[in-house]
């Protein structure tokens, strides 16, 4: 009886608490006010036209992606330091998030490269500097895809989120730095946006943090739940009570 | 190591893709501002369907993405609870 009680105590409860449904309801009434700003407030765009409006969430989109790999490297730094599951599902649940988020920008800046560039890709330093992240937690997935991970399979990919990390100063910063198509409006020193344009981005931009937030709770939550399964599946093995589980 | 296979095709995927940046571009026609339209807008790739693919992609993406969360969670629960129901079972038995 001392096995179950410590596993039900540390998996926690079995439904969510109140805070996170509270998130989830916020999150999904500000991707909503998003959607009113971007599509009945923002202008048309003068040059790009309607296009221009995937701005609105490519932007936060990539600010996520941003949250959830350094969530990932964080993560994975401390459980290379503390060998602490809890940190390991961190870096799980970032790596995981964070891929989302790059996978739509990836999907989203080529749909409007086509109208703006006359092209889907080209090998914009941004866009190859974000693509060759990609790959990099792409690696760290299939590490971890199986979810059975053991202690290697775990130091291994921390390892990985926390080496890819420099990865993201090269997506920030690669506009800059070095020549490309990329636009610069948010961060370069142009005329920046339509004085209308900006409550669109703004509510993009926060809720598309309620959203990552939410996100890597949740997945957080999971991955500490299988943690839990595992680790009363190999007490049990030790005691030799396995095969009456299956 | 048997996790080194995969991590090294990843790898020369990525160091093939790192070789093809371009550095060759002037910086000074990059876009620096938007404006809004004046007057009816008229365009000539049709960038609404564009809009409408990338926001259909972005939201299946999302809520794909919840779904397999939720049935992660879902399962994860289930074989929490036989695990510690048969575990209680056989303590039952022995004690």
């Amino acid at each position: 009886m001392t096995l179950m009680s410590s596993s039900t105590a540390a998996a926690g409860p079995a439904w969510a608490p109140p805070l996170w449904h509270a998130l989830a309801a916020l999150t999904v009434a500000g991707v909503l006010a998003t959607l009113y700003l971007t599509f009945a407030v923002a202008p048309v765009e003068a040059q790009m036209g309607i296009v221009q409006k995937i701005f609105y969430f490519h932007v936060p989109a990539a600010q996520a992606m941003y949250v959830g790999f350094i969530a990932a490297a964080v993560g994975g730094l401390m459980y290379l330091w503390k060998r602490n599951d809890a940190w390991d599902a961190f870096c799980v649940a970032g790596a995981e998030v964070g891929m989302l988020f790059c996978l739509i920008v990836l999907v989203t800046g080529p749909l409007w490269g086509r109208k703006a560039w006359g092209a889907y890709w080209v090998w914009d330093p941004r866009l190859t500097s974000t693509l060759l992240t990609g790959l990099l937690y792409m690696a760290f997935l299939s590490l971890r895809g199986s979810g059975m991970a053991g202690a290697i399979e775990k130091r291994f990919a921390a390892a990985l989120a926390v080496i890819s990390f420099p990865m993201l100063f090269l997506i920030k910063y690669s506009v800059a730095r070095w020549a490309g198509q990329h636009p610069q409006v948010v961060t370069g020193e142009g005329q920046g946006l339509a004085p209308d344009m900006y409550p669109a981005l703004g509510a993009g931009l926060v809720f598309g943090l309620l959203l990552v937030g939410w996100l890597l709770w949740a997945r957080y939550r999971v991955e500490r739940t299988r943690q839990q399964v595992g680790r009363l599946e190999q007490e049990a093995a030790e005691r030799g009570l396995l095969e009456d589980l299956y | 190591m048997r996790v080194a296979p995969s991590l090294a095709r990843w790898a020369g995927l990525a160091l093939t893709l790192v070789t093809n940046v371009a550095l060759a571009q002037d910086p000074s026609e990059r876009a620096a501002g938007f404006r809004a339209v004046e007057g009816a807008n008229v365009e000539d790739v049709p960038g609404g369907m564009l809009l409408i693919a990338a926001y259909a992609v972005a939201w299946v993406l999302v809520l794909g993405f919840v779904w397999r969360m939720w049935g992660l969670q879902k399962k994860a629960r289930e074989d929490l609870d036989r695990v510690e129901r048969a575990l209680a079972e056989r303590s039952g038995e022995g004690g």
